[in-house]
């Protein structure tokens, strides 16, 4: 048991490393966006929403096999009645608990997957 | 857990997990009832659906049935909630791609209308012109409804309530990946593997009682359309695929039809999405391209996760 916990917490490890790179790189490449002359033909379209902290790169170099699907600004600014509805969600998300936790290691009842 | 089942439901896989064996059989036929209302309600690919039916009316108005108001208040629901994300006004957009019959017969080869894509336009959001007073719905005639996944979460919602309310005991439905619970947890909890296709990285996961889950993918229901790959998430902006930056996204809510609708919203939303479910505390786990995860929201860490294909089945 004490080697199958050490292997998690170093898989863990890599994975979370991965995943900080991930998105360092995402950044990265999100202000070689920003920075890059700008060409209709060869540019993947980039924006930054009204939210600075929510860059919103989409383009041609993620994916070379799906169709072309430019972004373009979009208004993050909620108007008052949304304000309240995303309230009443956040409250339905939030309540009580988180709605999910670590797995115990016992048999699954069901399996979350795409549709 | 004590029992499942499983059985195909559009295209897909349902299955119900219960503690006690005796009242399975009973607990199937609720779910399936459910499911085949629902289907009679709003499915886009049979024309003798009521939606179907409604369809030539609906610029001027007509009267739905309980049901089916009650699957288009959700999907609009769904649309608000993702700030119109989640559009269930794409049915033509869908069509026009190919998507227009089951994905079992998409798949084997295109016919119908054909689409030759050109550079995205910026359609207006239809959402907001669909008009639902009571049970008097009005939807303008250049636009149709395709309410398939909400309508799947809210199946998955409601089967899982019917069984609960009806039979007192605790139930998890699975429909296509969609998870709702209700009642009771059994001994060990409901627990749950999260997993797109068998290569991506793992994850067991705790499902609370009541709660549920959704999936959304960019790596299921793919076609060939007109030369191009296609994927049945639209982004509503533009009426065409949403950019794959992420092969699916899960997360956890009080209902399925609130998971479904971020799940679905943060495909459509791409690197935005992770922001947007911090912000908004939604309990998320993104896989990207490369197989990496990003967790929001209080979603379990990374030194729970198992990686690497389960064996387990």
């Amino acid at each position: 048991m004490a080697t199958r916990i050490g292997g998690k917490q170093t898989a863990a490890r890599i994975t979370a490393v991965v995943a900080a790179g991930g998105i360092a790189a995402a950044g990265l490449g999100f202000v070689a966006l920003q920075k890059a002359p700008t060409s209709a033909a060869a540019t993947p379209v980039s924006s930054l929403s009204q939210d600075s902290e929510t860059p919103q790169v989409r383009g041609s170099s993620q994916d070379d096999d799906a169709s072309q699907t430019p972004d373009a600004a979009r208004n993050d600014e909620p108007s008052a009645t949304t304000r309240v509805k995303k309230t009443i969600v956040r409250q339905q998300t939030n309540s009580a608990a988180s709605p999910v936790s670590p797995g115990n290691g016992g048999s699954t009842s069901g399996k979350s997957s795409g549709s | 857990m004590g029992v499942t089942a499983s059985w195909p439901v559009w295209g897909l896989e349902a299955s119900i997990a219960v503690e006690d064996p005796g009242v399975a059989s009973d607990a199937e036929r609720l779910v399936r009832g459910v499911v085949a209302q629902i289907d009679d309600a709003c499915s886009r690919f049979r024309p003798d659906s009521e939606l179907m039916r409604l369809q030539p009316e609906l610029d001027s108005g007509a009267e739905a049935s309980p049901l089916l108001a009650a699957l288009v208040r959700s999907a609009l629901d769904a649309a608000r909630w993702t700030d119109g994300d989640v559009d269930p006004t794409l049915g033509k957009d869908m069509e026009s791609l190919g998507y227009d019959r089951d994905i079992a017969r998409v798949r084997l080869g295109s016919s119908g209308a054909v689409a030759t894509l050109s550079l995205p336009q910026r359609r207006t959001p239809g959402w907001q012109q669909v008009d639902l007073e009571g049970r008097k719905l009005t939807v303008p005639r250049n636009l149709r409804l395709d309410l398939g996944a909400t309508a799947k979460a809210v199946a998955a919602d409601r089967a899982a309530s019917l069984v609960f309310d009806e039979m007192g005991c605790g139930i998890l439905v699975s429909l296509g990946g969609d998870i709702a619970t209700a009642g009771p947890e059994p001994e060990g909890r409901w627990q749950v593997l999260v997993q797109d296709l068998p290569t991506d990285p793992c994850q067991q996961v705790t499902l609370g009682a009541g709660r549920a889950m959704a999936t959304s993918s960019t790596q299921k229901r793919r076609w060939k359309h007109d030369g191009h790959d296609m994927h049945h998430i639209l982004d509503p902006r533009f009426g065409l695929p949403a950019e794959p930056v992420w092969r699916s996204v899960t997360v956890a809510a009080s209902t399925c039809l609130l998971a479904n609708a971020y799940s679905t919203a943060g495909i459509v939303r791409g690197f935005g999405a992770v922001a947007w479910f911090e912000r908004e505390g939604i309990a998320g786990r993104l896989v990207d391209r490369q197989g990496r995860i990003v967790a929001t929201g209080g979603w379990p860490g990374d030194e729970d996760m198992l990686t690497g294909v389960d064996s387990r089945g």
